[in-house]
């Protein structure tokens, strides 16, 4: 039984995991067990991901202050996967894509929606950069998408490169 | 990146993590950089990781980590398997260090904020980066005109800092476990010195340094003191010779 130093965040229980792994299967095809090998902590209002390895027990006497990678957030009542999340295991989406190129790119770093046709219900979807990566989550309400990515972290300037 | 007319160079045969870029302004404006496709650093910089080219699936130390250039570097030497504690003392710097390592992908570490000649000493890693703090003189060539080198009373107190992290460091590494000591300056006192002081306080032994690129032996003698001959085994980049940042570094092994 490892015993944690009091500073790391609190392990998620299995149900917690089903629920935020099992809304990733539900909407974007990503398989659940491919995070059989991550621990998943929870601090407050955000979840951290991080591999599960031997040495994890070692490092559990240390006093931390970030485990892994931040891979959900709380927002309002609602759970959300962060950007870093979805550029690392995005690639795994089968459903709830959205390839947008530059010009998209650039009117939702504007704060403009797009117009798009897509057969899914309301909520996330993953954008994707044609010929390049997984750029992080949209929102689609209506038939158009909203970005939810970061404009300090992606900024306009990026384009003009 | 090459159409976007980037000038990639592959900087050896020998390792695949790392691409010259020579020419690229402002590489933080690239929207590849947000992808979290690269990472800039010097070019000594990065053969710090290669030197120590820690193994899959290790338990690694990196004592003064940092904005995390490095750490992420060995993560994906490691194909981001093992586990790397990244200690840095400064809570403000976690901010950074955190960010570097999410943009990257790097899913095998946990931040700490020990001081790092106090890590404590409850376990032993594979591999230990001691990249320490240093007076930076390597750095000479890419600082702009108006900025003037200080000596601060700062700067005269980095060796004795330095030698106690080369010590706890080498205390907190495994038998036949490797540490690299390295640091971005060419001054003797926190490099050639700061070793000398292991060896003569510890079973150290000096290791070959294998980065597939050439460089200069370190000293033997400095003003009025002679160092122990194995310190040849260290080595010194100069940016005359590497056109980068100038860089020392020792790979240092604990006997078995």
């Amino acid at each position: 039984m490892t015993q944690w130093d009091s500073s790391w965040p609190e392990l998620a229980s299995e149900d917690e995991r089903h629920h935020l792994f099992g809304y990733l299967k539900e909407r974007f095809g990503i398989p659940e067990d491919i995070f059989k090998e991550y621990l998943l902590f929870r601090r407050k209002k955000s979840w951290q991901l991080i591999k599960n390895v031997n040495q994890v027990v070692y490092a559990s006497i240390l006093k931390v202050s970030k485990v892994g990678v931040r891979a959900f957030q709380k927002v309002g009542a609602y759970v959300r996967p962060t950007t870093r999340m979805i550029q690392v295991f995005g690639h795994r989406a089968t459903k709830a894509r959205l390839e947008i190129d530059e010009e998209q790119l650039s009117m939702l770093l504007k704060g403009e929606q797009l117009s798009v046709d897509l057969a899914v219900d309301r909520g996330y979807v993953i954008l994707t950069l044609k010929d390049n990566g997984i750029l992080g989550l949209g929102f689609f309400v209506n038939g158009r998408v909203r970005s939810q990515i970061s404009r300090k972290e992606l900024r306009q300037a990026m384009l003009i490169y | 990146m090459e159409e976007k007319g980037v000038c990639l160079g592959k900087s050896n045969d020998k390792d695949r993590s790392m691409y010259i870029a020579p020419g690229l302004d402002s590489p933080g404006n690239m929207l590849e950089y947000f992808l979290g496709f690269f990472h800039p650093q010097a070019f000594t910089s990065c053969l710090a990781s290669i030197a120590l080219s820690p193994k899959r699936g290790s338990y690694v130390l990196d004592m003064c980590a940092s904005p995390g250039g490095k750490t992420s570097h060995m993560a994906q030497l490691m194909d981001n398997t093992g586990l790397i504690v990244a200690n840095d003392l400064y809570p403000s710097r976690h901010s950074s260090l955190g960010h570097t390592l999410e943009r990257l992908g790097v899913l095998n570490t946990v931040i700490t904020g020990y001081q790092a000649q106090e890590f404590p000493l409850k376990q032993h890693f594979g591999f230990i980066l001691a990249d320490v703090p240093c007076s930076g003189e390597g750095g000479f060539r890419k600082t702009s005109e108006t900025s003037k080198y200080k000596e601060t009373r700062a700067r005269f107190s980095l060796p004795e800092l330095q030698k106690k992290i080369i010590i706890r460091g080498f205390d907190l590494l495994k038998e036949n476990g490797v540490m690299l000591y390295s640091t971005c300056t060419y001054n003797p006192e926190e490099n050639e010195s700061v070793v000398s002081f292991l060896l003569e306080n510890r079973e150290a032994k000096l290791l070959p340094i294998n980065v597939g690129f050439d460089y200069e032996p370190g000293i033997t003698e400095w003003g009025n003191r002679k160092y122990d001959k194995r310190l040849e085994k260290t080595a010194r980049f100069y940016p005359h010779r590497c056109d980068s940042v100038g860089f020392f570094m020792a790979r240092i092994g604990k006997r078995g």
